[in-house]
């Protein structure tokens, strides 16, 4: 009778706290590689270059991004247990740049309880301003 | 149940033979316990009982325990947004610098909405409210580590933008805490503030194209003023290695002064603005009209034929903005090939004023291509009044890169508005704070 309510409540603290932790280092990770890709030390992404052809990219993380790619960067230094989507898009008419990061939300929870995170999406975006030339 | 430990020696029932000895043993029970000769399943209840009571009284303790829990990783979490919109807006306004020189009445406009439209894009008004209010983009100048507004200096010359983002009651937006009404703090409130600047860490090498042309001739002093104060700032603002040179041009152009390090030739490059003259006088070319793009192709070959590890290269351009053409050939070296690898050029006698319009276009974007920011800088010279302003608009055409315009700064506003929009080149803008 209170094993049940007193289990219930540990995991979803260990849910909340791993949501918010890794919501924060999306958002972390977000503005380092949206950082590099606005002042020009990064100029590829997954699909190639960056220019006026090529100004979006989606993909998901992995540990074989090569380090010229935003999505190195965007990918770095996250939880392990969850698996995340990045997406940079350069927008030359502003002109800026803005990457995001997603992941199911119940794989973030670890432990989803009554599937409470089920179907929802943790997501982090950053837009920066695109310094230099653009594309 | 809570027990206090004793030296005691185990407590043995003499009916179950220590059964319970290993909830009891060494321990005296702090509430009274069931008589020994109750049986066993009533005591166990008893004790069910009591812990059930025991965690109805925490269960509620644990729940305010792991809601303060929650509370504290998403007000980071939001600390966190915060504070990274705040640096993307700060960034967006220090990006547009620019505009406050070059717009006639020193707006700050264009900064403001920019950093505005920033922090919108990273914490959208419709969930986050307002977070960067008009009032909020300050423009000032950022120098020893301190942060100081226009309004409180009484500067127009800023190099910085801080910005400070709000989440507060008073700006309608506080952050909510998850059932923080409970215990009477429904909201909390937060702040950030950034400052973007640019720095000094880059070489700002540049190459200033004077026009040294008939029509020009009225405007010579102000070019002068205008190179020395582009100099102090190479000199003085950008990195100590930054070159300098100067580049003429009538009909075709002259390295005037070869690209040398600023900050360690100062007298020879001040002594060689001050000879500068129109063409025709002595030392000076001859007047074979105006051509721009004989002066960008040459700026071009200079930046090639130096190599300066990470500079910021520009082209600066001061010209009454008017090509004009003279009866004279046009060589590769006046910048008639569209493209560094064309072989058809525009034109190379009985050029029109439109086709050396059309070079300067194409050898402005040889020069951006070549990683080359252009500014320009109008005069009207002798330029009819009516038409000032599409010359105007004509040269700012040239512009490329995080170059910018400027329409004629009268002599009096030369040091200072140059002054200040050669800081505002993008020698390396960074957040400072």
């Amino acid at each position: 009778m209170i094993a049940t309510p007193l289990l219930v409540l540990v995991f979803g603290f260990i849910s909340v706290s791993a949501m918010f932790y890794t919501w924060s280092s999306m958002q972390n990770a977000a503005q380092y590689a949206a950082m590099l890709v606005s002042t020009g030390q990064v100029k590829d992404v997954s699909t190639g270059a960056l220019s006026a052809s090529n100004t979006s990219a989606t993909t998901p993380c992995s540990g074989t991004l090569p380090s010229t790619d935003a999505e190195y960067y965007a990918c770095g230094n996250l939880p392990s247990w969850a698996t995340f989507t990045v997406t940079t898009t350069e927008n030359c008419s502003v002109p800026s740049v803005e990457v995001s990061l997603s992941a199911s939300a119940s794989a973030v929870a670890i432990v989803d309880i009554f599937n409470f995170f089920s179907g929802k999406t943790l997501t982090a975006n950053v837009t920066l301003m695109k310094e230099g030339s653009c594309p | 149940m809570p027990l206090i430990p004793t030296p005691r020696a185990p407590i043995r029932s003499p009916r179950n033979d220590g059964a319970d000895q290993h909830l009891t043993a060494g321990c005296l029970p702090l509430t009274p316990r069931a008589p020994r000769g109750e049986p066993w399943w009533r005591r166990l209840s008893e004790r069910r009982a009591t812990i059930a009571v025991l965690m109805a009284l925490l269960f509620p303790v644990f729940i305010v325990l792991g809601i303060l829990a929650a509370n504290v990783g998403y007000i980071y979490y939001r600390q966190l947004l915060l504070r990274q919109t705040v640096q993307a807006a700060a960034l967006a306004g220090a990006s547009n610098l620019a505009t406050y020189y070059s717009s006639s009445n020193d707006s700050t406009a264009t900064v403001v909405a920019q950093a505005q439209a920033f922090a919108s894009a990273n914490e959208p008004p419709a969930t986050y409210g307002t977070v960067v209010p008009a009032a909020d983009v300050t423009l000032g100048t950022w120098s020893n580590g301190t942060f100081t507004s226009l309004a409180a200096s009484g500067s127009t010359t800023p190099n910085a933008v801080q910005v400070t983002g709000l989440n507060t009651a008073a700006n309608g937006n506080a952050v909510s805490i998850l059932l923080g009404s409970l215990v009477g703090i429904p909201t909390a409130n937060m702040t950030s503030t950034a400052t973007a600047s640019f720095a000094t860490g880059q070489n700002f090498d540049t190459i200033i194209i004077n026009d040294l042309s008939q029509s020009f001739k009225s405007e010579i002093s102000e070019q002068r003023s205008a190179d020395d104060a582009i100099l102090n700032c190479v000199s003085g603002g950008a990195a100590t290695t930054s070159l300098f040179g100067i580049t003429t041009i009538d009909g075709h152009s002259s390295t005037y002064l070869a690209l040398t390090q600023a900050s360690t030739n100062m007298s020879t490059i001040e002594s060689a603005i001050n000879s500068l003259n129109y063409c025709g006088t002595a030392l000076m070319p001859v007047c074979s009209g105006s051509n721009v793009a004989s002066g960008i192709y040459s700026a071009i070959q200079q930046f090639n034929s130096v190599s300066s590890a990470n500079a910021i290269k520009n082209i600066i351009i001061i010209t009454d903005g008017v090509p004009n053409a003279d009866s004279i050939i046009y060589t590769i070296a006046d910048g008639i090939y569209p493209t560094p690898t064309s072989t058809t050029p525009v034109c190379t006698i009985l050029c029109t004023d439109a086709n050396l319009l059309t070079m300067a276009l194409d050898q402005a974007a040889d020069a951006y291509a070549a990683g080359i920011n252009i500014s320009t800088i109008y005069y009207s010279g002798d330029t009819p009044t009516s038409e000032q302003s599409s010359y105007a608009a004509s040269l700012a055409g040239l512009r490329k890169g995080v170059g910018v315009s400027l329409v004629a700064p009268t002599p009096a506003q030369i040091t200072t508005v140059l002054g200040g929009f050669c800081s505002t080149m993008p020698s390396a803008l960074k957040l400072v704070n």
